[in-house]
């Protein structure tokens, strides 16, 4: 950061150069290419890899529209206005702005990140991220199509999800540390006469290129566990309640599942009683692969390493006792 | 990555994103809804990449003027570089410009589809009028598992998809015949399947898929009474009477 930065044009060249070597290289090495990729088990993962690019990056996208024009047009005195001043009590009411906006995992990390550029607390910022994508209207109905004959599961995965996204808001009220997040993300849009218009497409460009390269990232990681974790996993789970937990709880975090869909393969499961399905549904939606490359590269390494594990443990912890509490056991 | 790159990077992932929805194979991957979202978001990826690189020829023109384009430096400087992980977007691009990976399909039935699609308990609705009604695998197995003496055991119905290995091969029949089912993308795909009774032998010369690609037929028949409840994992018999290859059907998943 401290040496000077070499000039736009020789580095603008250079990049550019590798860029359209590494096009060129690949035209050239298409057929190899793409035999390859047609072997087993490795064209089943270039299919879902491919699969969760385009599914995710309109979410992406979608994201970072709402993020510029939060940058562009939303000043921090209106948020500052909209929020309580205290932590404790923005968290909650971050949290609930979330049932409201049909988001998506993908969609809520620009927004989030924004949120904390434009200086709402931090603590409510993840709150909303956390909740945006797990209790949202389109979630709730997709759970409840997805289990027709268990409607106390719409019920138990909001009152789990929303107990996540609380709790780790409070959570991180109490001891998360400002220096944990990137310096990057607080730095406010320039403020040197540029014109709101041009304000928001640097902020589009700049969020697609950072998150997008850590979603495919994600989308290769996510390709990948779903190929090589055996379906066998999850044969002989039913008599074991805490393993088929344990287990379902690290399901979702590796096949990082959109939370529009994540209820029917939860719902397919049908030799699982309620509560490990449950986990499933929660933790999927807070924590997962894909989620964690997003954060990493949205607000930092040093900020997902401490809050992918928080939110897992939380998140497990919620699920458990919203299940315990709404189906009065195991379900 | 330097504020050049970043954009034509944006031009070619957009550039991806329209393509596939224009020339339908975004199907192998997402739900036909999908097409609009996909759309715009390439669309939106190239307009803001060209917004981008006509404001940097307009700021490099004025800045040129003034001898060292210092204001452009200040502005642009390494707040609008990215780091190396946006190289990661090269390879969507690659992929769907020059690989374009094909629809899941029986090499996918194992491994990743292995588990069974969501039975909804749907209503038993007359079927659509007419000699065998085209079904769709979901929607038959859906309604033997609705009313496992219903409508699709007394009349012939014709369903297509492709042919698998039976789970539970049983009278010498060992083919079962499947489909793959979607909810958002193809990393959620899942199998519904119906297991082939082939009484008069119009199977015997076909075999299931392999690495060499997918066999679909559309087989006519009639789903055995009783069969496709919860205690066969709702794979109902289906009685074959008649059946003939068929191109892979658009789209080639069921939802």
């Amino acid at each position: 950061m401290s040496s000077p930065p070499p000039t736009t044009k020789t580095r603008g060249s250079t990049s550019l150069v590798v860029l359209c070597g590494v096009l060129l290289a690949a035209t050239a090495l298409q057929g190899p290419l793409v035999r390859l990729l047609d072997v087993g088990l490795v064209r089943t993962a270039a299919t879902v890899f491919v699969a969760v690019c385009v599914q995710a990056l309109p979410f992406l996208v979608l994201g970072t529209l709402l993020s510029g024009a939060l940058a562009a047009w939303v000043s921090p005195a209106v948020l500052r206005r909209v929020l309580p001043a205290r932590p404790a009590l923005a968290v909650p009411v971050a949290g609930a702005a979330g049932l409201v906006l049909p988001g998506c995992e993908c969609a809520s990390v620009p927004v989030a990140r924004r949120l904390v550029a434009q200086g709402v607390p931090e603590a409510a910022a993840l709150a909303f991220l956390l909740a945006a994508p797990a209790i949202n209207p389109v979630v709730l109905v997709a759970t409840a199509v997805a289990f027709p004959d268990h409607p106390e599961m719409v019920g138990a995965r909001l009152l789990g999800s929303a107990a996540t996204a609380v709790g780790v808001g409070w959570l991180w009220a109490r001891g998360g540390r400002a220096e944990w997040i990137a310096a990057r993300v607080r730095r406010p849009p320039p403020d040197d006469g540029t014109p709101r218009w041009a304000v928001f497409a640097e902020t589009v460009r700049h969020d697609v290129v950072d998150a997008g390269g850590f979603l495919v990232v994600g989308g290769l990681a996510a390709a990948v566990l779903t190929v090589l974790v055996p379906s066998s996993w999850l044969d002989g789970l039913a008599g074991h309640l805490v393993l088929a937990c344990a287990v379902m709880a690290l399901l979702a975090v590796l096949l990082a599942l959109c939370s529009e869909a994540d209820a029917f393969v939860a719902a397919s499961l049908s030799t699982l009683p309620l509560l490990p399905r449950l986990v499933f549904l929660v933790v999927g939606p807070a924590v997962d692969v894909k989620l964690i490359a997003l954060q990493a590269g949205t607000f930092g390494r040093a900020f997902a390493a401490r809050f992918a594990p928080l939110t897992f443990v939380v998140a497990v912890t919620s699920a458990v006792v919203a299940g315990l509490l709404v189906f009065g056991g195991a379900g | 990555m330097s504020r050049d790159t970043q954009h034509v990077l944006l031009v070619l992932v957009g550039g991806v994103l329209v393509k596939i929805v224009l020339d339908g194979s975004y199907l192998r991957y997402v739900r036909p809804w999908s097409a609009v979202p996909v759309l715009v978001a390439g669309v939106v990826l190239v307009t803001v990449a060209v917004v981008g690189i006509v404001r940097d020829l307009r700021g490099r023109a004025v800045t040129d003027g003034h001898g060292h384009g210092h204001g452009h430096d200040h502005r642009h400087g390494h707040g609008s570089r990215a780091g190396p992980s946006a190289w990661m977007l090269v390879l969507p691009v690659l992929a769907l410009l020059l690989v374009v990976p094909p629809a899941l399909g029986s090499a996918a039935v194992a491994g990743i589809g292995a588990r069974a699609a969501p039975v909804a308990t749907v209503a038993d609705d007359p079927l659509p009028a007419g000699d065998a009604p085209a079904l769709g695998l979901l929607d038959v197995v859906s309604r033997a598992a609705a009313d496992p003496y219903g409508q699709v055991t007394t009349r012939d119905v014709t369903v297509t998809g492709f042919l698998v290995p039976a789970r539970a091969p049983a009278g010498g029949a060992a083919l079962d015949l499947a489909r793959l089912v979607i909810t958002c993308c193809a990393a959620d795909a899942s199998t519904v399947r119906v297991h082939l009774a082939d009484p008069q032998g119009l199977l015997r010369d076909t075999g299931p898929g392999g690495p060499e690609g997918d066999h679909w037929v559309a087989v006519r028949g009639r789903v055995v009474p009783g069969t496709g409840t919860a205690s066969d994992g709702h794979v109902p018999t289906l009685s074959v009477t008649s059946s003939s290859p068929v191109a892979t059907p658009e789209p080639v998943y069921e939802y």
